[in-house]
């Protein structure tokens, strides 16, 4: 299982945690925490890309 | 202004709350969704890396053996040094589950927490090495597992024997008679060192039985350790251990934005003000 694995729920929990702390209400805490994910994840993967082409 | 829906409560109380367990804050303030949010999240990132890190990645210290004079800070009969680990300072703001390490370290520090000759009966499934020298001086070492059994003989010797096998299957019979010394009882390993005599056979082959018995839970989870037992974990869990270390860190951090949410309410407000017009709106 590639280490990149565990980058998931960690981004999850932190995505979740951040929003709470910005917002009361949940679905905005909820939408945000989404968005939040999805360019954490997005971002980690171009990068991850980028490192794998270079260093082939 | 803060928004009049948000009851606080007593701030202090529940930043204090939050502090000690992630969530318990805002659960005294009534903010339960956020609560639960915060308590599921950092609890379990928090308990994922311990998970992930074999229940190691949590000490508050690092004890130094003593410059070579022992093979290990375990086996040190003093009160060896310590420094202090940095990633403690973080962990620690995930409240009572990272405590224990001050309680380990407390008792780590005692004076009767040295290394010793057994007191007491010992028992126990050993794993380690003998190191044989024939009656004309030739050296071997071996790996074994077996059961060790030792009585307290004196001061700084004990008697018993060692029943087992060897990595190729031969079955080790020995008996244990001299010098005997046991690992400190609180250590933050759970292998508990040993080093005893190996009584010469009718061959005249004698040496030393090197290795470990199991250290109870409580004696070693989160409990100062040195840097041998972090090389033995880093070698073990390879990248696991990092990635383990930094969920608990990342705990931690996440706690101190949850105490803070706790102490002054959300940083950005409710949540359904309508965004600023010249584009600074949070998303």
């Amino acid at each position: 299982m590639p280490t990149l694995i565990y980058a998931i729920p960690l981004s999850l929990s932190i995505s979740l945690v951040y929003c709470a702390t910005r917002y009361e209400l949940p679905s905005r805490i909820f939408s945000s925490a989404a968005t939040m994910f999805v360019k954490i994840l997005v971002g980690m993967a171009v990068i991850y890309g980028l490192l794998t082409f270079f260093s082939s | 202004m803060r928004d009049p829906r948000l009851h606080l409560g007593s701030r202090g109380i529940a930043a204090v709350l939050g502090f000690l367990l992630p969530g318990a804050g805002h659960f005294y303030q009534g903010r339960n969704l956020k609560g639960s949010i915060f308590m599921v999240c950092i609890l379990s990132t928090f308990i994922g890396g311990l998970i992930l890190g074999q229940g190691q990645p949590v000490y508050s210290q690092v004890v130094k053996a003593d410059g070579g004079r022992f093979e290990s800070a375990q086996l040190d009969p003093g009160n060896p040094a310590t420094e202090r680990s940095l990633g403690y300072y973080v962990q620690i703001f995930t409240g009572l589950p990272a405590m224990p390490a001050l309680i380990q370290q407390w008792r780590q520090s005692k004076p009767d927490n040295a290394a010793a000759a057994p007191d007491s009966l010992i028992d126990e499934q050993f794993e380690g090495d003998v190191l044989a020298t024939s009656a004309d001086g030739q050296r071997s070492r071996m790996r074994v597992k077996g059961r060790l059994v030792l009585e307290p003989e004196g001061p700084t010797s004990a008697s018993g024997t060692f029943e087992g096998t060897s990595t190729e299957g031969t079955v080790v019979n020995l008996t244990i008679d001299g010098q005997a010394v046991l690992g400190r009882p609180v250590f933050g390993a759970p292998g508990r060192e040993v080093r005893c005599i190996v009584a010469p056979d009718e061959a005249g082959m004698g040496g030393q039985l090197i290795g470990t018995i199991p250290r109870p839970f409580f004696n070693w989870f989160q409990a100062p350790r040195d840097n041998e037992e972090l090389d033995r974990m880093h070698g073990t869990l390879s990248q696991k251990f990092d990635i383990a270390c930094v969920f608990t860190w990342i705990a931690g951090l996440l706690n101190v934005m949850a105490i803070w949410d706790a102490f002054d309410g959300p940083a950005y407000g409710y949540g359904d003000e309508e965004d600023e017009s010249d584009g600074s709106g949070n998303d």
